[in-house]
């Protein structure tokens, strides 16, 4: 058994092609380089020149024993990666741990009077009410109104971006040109790209002064917020889904259109049902962003946690989770800290479970047109 | 004077071309020639460029109703290329353009008003390599009737109250018998048929075309793709639909060509129709040099 391990890690560090002398720059290597991490973290007033000495050397090695070294470089860099990640989220769950042992469920997700769960809370937030639900001060502390807020925006994202962003998915696979493809696809990728506080400012001086101007006053609603996240989503849609659409095999279309369907019979019947899974991972994908945004949202509802009164008012306003996090945790006291990072577990947990759902289902796609299914 | 001039010019040409002439004299002996039976597609002239591309050049010819005719040549000789031209799919190539015309049972499909849903009903497509849409078999085979309104059904259908089940099963079953696949999938025609083999598939592609009930039916190399037992199966089908059906089919094997074949057509490089004539007369006899150096395997 631990012969094994040895055999795999002498196999990953010195693969099958070991030239003479490679074990030595790649034991020296990865010799300084442990040291370098121990005197970081025993030592860190001898870290540097440690570190100098690991460069030194690897650069060594890397003129003589490129291969070697190289390798070594690449799988350091994978475990660096993949322990950070790691580390993060054990940090994130420990850090929220506290705040769950303290304040129990019940009073993370629903608000207590006299030390009693009130579960029925939400037949009272459908009718006006003078609840208070987040005041640390106070010690109210639920996070209900805030996810409540998270799906508002998300819903109303969804609603804004999941019709747009088929619809030009499927223009662009299947409609337009080679030309213009090759214009729109990379554009609406470098949308994607687009710092998200820039589409929140955006909204907030545009729209939000647009629909105070013209229909309420109220601004800087749950509405504008939803439709600045979903144009943020919009690019993402568009891009999975048409690389769904256009990885069905031209022949299925072919097929269709020499038995006398027409365009669009081809686009209904073939396109959109071959390519369904790698549309559905385009939609949790974009939904993901839209529940993971945060500067724009913060940007355009920087109001306090409260529901929408009535609940499914979107002209109301209310921090989500994201932005509960970004607005408060600067001023944050120790227990307030605590249940953001709650907050931050739930973002952790939904985002995480989007992720590994549209990844499971793009699988599926792939082997569904390679006909395994 | 102008006989003076002519003389030492028409020398040069003679001597430079001869192999162009008798070129000339073996075109000359088949472009009369009319193969047996009704003509179904009368193509007249066909031009196709692919941007600068000159595919298909001046390509005429005749084909009859209930026959196999096959097209053979090297690849990028435009076979495919013509074979695309006889129910339009090269339409669908925003870089191709198509002059000339092709005339089924008489009516022009290059017509500005052609109805391209009726042609392709009418001339029926099997691809190179099968390509089964990733549905049940049974849909498969009542797709082409389903999107033309043939057969309505579901809850919709049931809702109006017409629901043709039973016709689905019986043209399900009328077209995978003639496809000679009935009895290898009558009991499982509700799974995928990405599941089936190569040459399963190629045979449902093929009761998928003729369940559309067309008159002609192209086949690209349908066999290519295939090992040579599945080909062998798809080449007797071949044989039996002639009897109902006018197939043109695209190989690459002289052989196949020579099997079930009863006219040959032979492109060769640069998109020229070189010889059209009885499959027997192309490959024991065929008037022009090329063709045969193709045939016995010396060029190409």
């Amino acid at each position: 058994m631990l012969h094994q391990v040895w055999v795999d890690v002498q196999h990953t560090l010195f693969g099958t092609d070991e030239a003479e002398g490679s074990r030595l720059a790649v034991g020296a290597s990865a010799g300084m380089l442990l040291a370098t991490i121990g005197a970081f973290l025993f030592a860190p007033a001898v870290a540097l020149p440690v570190l100098a000495g690991f460069v030194i050397i690897t650069a060594i090695g890397w003129i003589t024993h490129q291969g070697a070294i190289a390798r070594l470089l690449t799988l350091f860099a994978t475990v660096l990666t993949v322990l950070t990640v790691f580390l993060i989220t054990v940090f994130l769950f420990v850090s929220a741990l506290p705040a769950f042992t303290e304040h129990g469920s019940g009073l993370l997700l629903v608000p207590v009077e006299n030390g009693e769960p009130r579960w029925f809370f939400w037949l009272e937030a459908v009718l006006p009410t003078g609840e208070t639900f987040w005041n640390p001060l106070s010690g109210a502390y639920s996070l209900i109104p805030a996810i409540w807020a998270t799906v508002i925006v998300t819903f109303i994202a969804g609603a804004v971006a999941i019709p747009l962003g088929l619809f030009g998915a499927l223009f662009i696979a299947e409609v337009a040109d080679d030309r213009l493809r090759e214009i729109i696809k990379p554009g609406v990728e470098v949308l994607a790209g687009i710092p998200s506080i820039v589409y929140g400012f955006i909204g907030f001086a545009v729209l939000n002064s647009f629909i105070q101007d013209s229909f309420l006053d109220d601004g800087a609603s749950f509405l504008i917020a939803g439709i600045v996240v979903g144009i943020m989503a919009l690019p993402t849609i568009v891009s999975v889904g048409e690389d769904a659409l256009s990885s069905v095999p031209d022949a299925m279309g072919d097929g269709a259109v020499a038995m006398g369907a027409t365009e669009w019979q081809k686009m209904k019947s073939i396109s959109i049902p071959a390519a369904f899974s790698g549309i559905s991972a385009a939609v949790i994908l974009g939904l993901g962003r839209a529940i993971g945004e945060t500067m724009a949202v913060a940007a355009i509802m920087a109001a306090g946690v409260d529901f929408a009164n009535p609940l499914f008012d979107v002209f109301d306003a209310s921090a989500t989770l994201t932005s509960l996090i970004a607005v408060n945790y600067g001023s944050a006291s120790e227990s307030t800290l605590d249940v953001l990072f709650v907050a931050g577990v739930m973002l952790f947990v939904i985002v995480a479970g989007m992720s590994i759902v549209s990844q499971y289902i793009e699988r599926q796609m792939k082997q569904k047109l390679k006909g395994q299914s | 004077m102008s006989e003076t001039d002519m003389t030492p010019d028409t020398g040069s040409t003679a001597t430079t071309t001869t192999a162009g002439e008798s070129e000339e004299e073996a075109r000359a002996a088949w472009t009369d020639y009319h193969a047996a039976g009704e003509t179904k597609l009368s193509v007249e002239d066909i031009n196709v460029w692919y941007g600068d591309d000159h595919a298909l050049k001046n390509v005429s010819m005749d084909i009859p109703e209930e026959s196999v005719t096959a097209l053979i040549g090297p690849s990028g000789c435009g076979k495919s290329t013509f074979l695309r031209c006889l129910n339009r799919m090269n339409d669908r190539i925003k870089a191709a353009r198509v002059e000339g015309s092709v005339e089924v049972d008489g009516t022009e499909i290059y017509h500005p008003d052609a109805n391209l849903v009726e042609l392709r009903k009418r001339i029926g497509m099997v691809f190179q390599s099968p390509n089964p849409f990733p549905k049940s078999i049974r849909e498969n085979i009542s797709y082409g009737p389903r999107k033309h309104g043939e057969i309505e059904k579901g809850l919709l259908a049931r809702l109006f109250g017409r629901d043709d089940t039973a016709a689905e099963n019986e043209l399900v079953e009328r077209a995978l018998k003639q496809a000679a696949l009935w009895d290898e999938v009558s009991d499982r025609l509700d799974d995928n048929a990405l599941g089936l083999s190569g040459g399963q598939q190629q045979r449902l592609c093929i009761a998928r075309c003729l369940a559309v009930d067309p008159d002609v039916i192209l086949m690209d190399e349908p066999a290519s793709a295939l090992d040579p037992i599945a080909t062998s199966k798809i080449e007797d089908l071949v044989e039996e639909l002639a009897k109902d059906y006018t197939v043109v089919i695209v190989t690459h094997n002289m052989q196949q060509a020579a099997r079930i074949s009863d006219q040959t057509a032979v492109f060769l490089t640069g998109g020229e129709l070189i010889e059209y004539d009885d499959t027997e007369k192309i490959f024991e006899n065929p008037e022009s040099q090329r063709v045969e150096d193709y045939i016995t395997g010396k060029f190409g």
